[in-house]
C-alpha cells in the first residue's frame, strides 16, 4: 500500500493566531519543540490526542489543520 | 578440533546472518524512505534537543568510558589477576556500580513511571524509547557472540572454562545492554532528523 502523507496548516495558523512561536505551541499542546518543527514539515504524523490538542489550540476540527495526501 | 567446528559453524552463521539483517534493514531505510530537504534539516537542528536526546547522550558516553575503563583494566591484569586479586576486583565492580548509577540517574528514573509519575516525554519519544530496544538487543547478542566465539577457541583444547568468565559475561552484557539502550535512543532521534518519522 502506498504511503500516505499527512499535510497541515499550522505554520499559517500559527502566524495567524498572533505569530505564535513554535515554542509556545508546544507548551500548549505539550511536546517538544522538535516534534512541532517535524509536525509542520509534513514529516511527522500525530497522534489522535495531540492532533486534537492542535486543533483545539487554534479553535478549528482535525480535518480543517490536517489533509491526507495519497 | 572438529568439536570446537561444530559449534562455529552455526554460531558464526547466526552473526553472520544478524549483521546482514541489521545491513538490508539499514539499507531499505536509507533508499526507500524519502529524506528531510537541507533546509529541513537545518531547521531542526536549529531547535533545542529534547531532554531525553540530552540524557542518552550523556549516558551513552559515561557507559562506553564505564566499559572503556573496565576493559583497560582487564586487559592491563588478565582474567586470573581479577579472580585472585579482591582489591582490583572491588575496583572494577566500583566502576561497574558506578556506571550503573549513573544510567539510573540519566535515563531509567526520567522513563520510569516508578519515578516519574508526571512524565516529561511526548510521543515522539515515547516512539523513539520504542525503538531503541532493538539496537540493544542486537548489541546484546553480538556481545555474547564474540563471548561464545573468543572463549570456545580459547579454552577448546582444556574442555572448561574458568568460572571468572562468567562473572566477565555478566558484567559485559548488562554495560552493552545498557550502552544499547542509549545508543538505540541516540539513533532513533538521528533517524528522525533524517527522514521524519512520517
Amino acid at each position: 500500500m502506498a504511503k500516505a502523507e499527512i499535510h497541515n496548516s499550522i505554520r499559517k495558523l500559527r502566524f495567524e493566531h498572533d505569530e505564535m512561536t513554535q515554542q509556545q505551541l508546544a507548551e500548549r499542546v505539550g511536546c517538544s519543540r522538535q516534534t512541532i518543527v517535524l509536525l509542520e514539515q509534513g514529516r511527522y504524523a500525530p497522534s489522535l490526542a495531540l492532533a486534537l490538542r492542535v486543533a483545539k489550540t487554534f479553535d478549528q476540527t482535525v480535518d480543517e489543520i490536517f489533509q491526507l495526501r495519497e | 578440533m572438529e568439536a570446537t567446528s561444530n559449534w562455529l559453524v552455526p554460531v558464526l552463521g547466526g552473526v553472520l546472518a544478524l549483521g546482514a539483517i541489521a545491513v538490508y534493514s539499514a539499507y531499505c531505510v536509507w533508499v526507500r524512505r524519502a529524506r528531510l530537504t537541507a533546509e529541513q534539516r537545518r531547521e531542526v537542528a536549529a531547535t533545542p534537543m529534547p531532554k531525553l536526546q540530552k540524557r542518552a547522550l550523556w549516558s551513552l558516553l559515561l557507559g562506553l568510558i564505564t566499559l572503556g575503563v573496565i576493559s583497560a583494566i582487564l586487559t592491563t591484569y588478565g582474567a586470573a589477576e581479577y579472580w585472585d586479586n579482591d582489591d582490583l576486583r572491588l575496583t572494577v565492580v566500583a566502576i561497574f556500580l558506578a556506571g550503573m548509577v549513573t544510567h539510573v540517574g540519566l535515563l531509567a528514573a526520567m522513563v520510569s513511571p516508578l519515578w516519574s509519575e508526571e512524565s516529561e516525554l511526548d510521543e515522539r519519544d515515547r516512539q523513539v524509547l520504542a525503538q531503541a530496544p532493538a539496537v540493544q538487543t542486537g548489541l546484546v547478542l553480538v556481545t555474547l557472540a564474540v563471548w561464545n566465539i573468543s572463549l570456545i577457541k580459547r579454552f577448546h583444547d582444556q574442555g572448561a572454562v574458568p568460572m571468572v568468565y562468567l562473572y566477565l559475561i555478566f558484567g559485559t552484557v548488562v554495560l552493552v545492554s545498557l550502552i544499547g539502550h542509549s545508543a538505540g535512543i541516540v539513533v532513533g532521534y538521528w533517524m528522525g532528523s533524517r527522514f521524519g518519522e512520517s
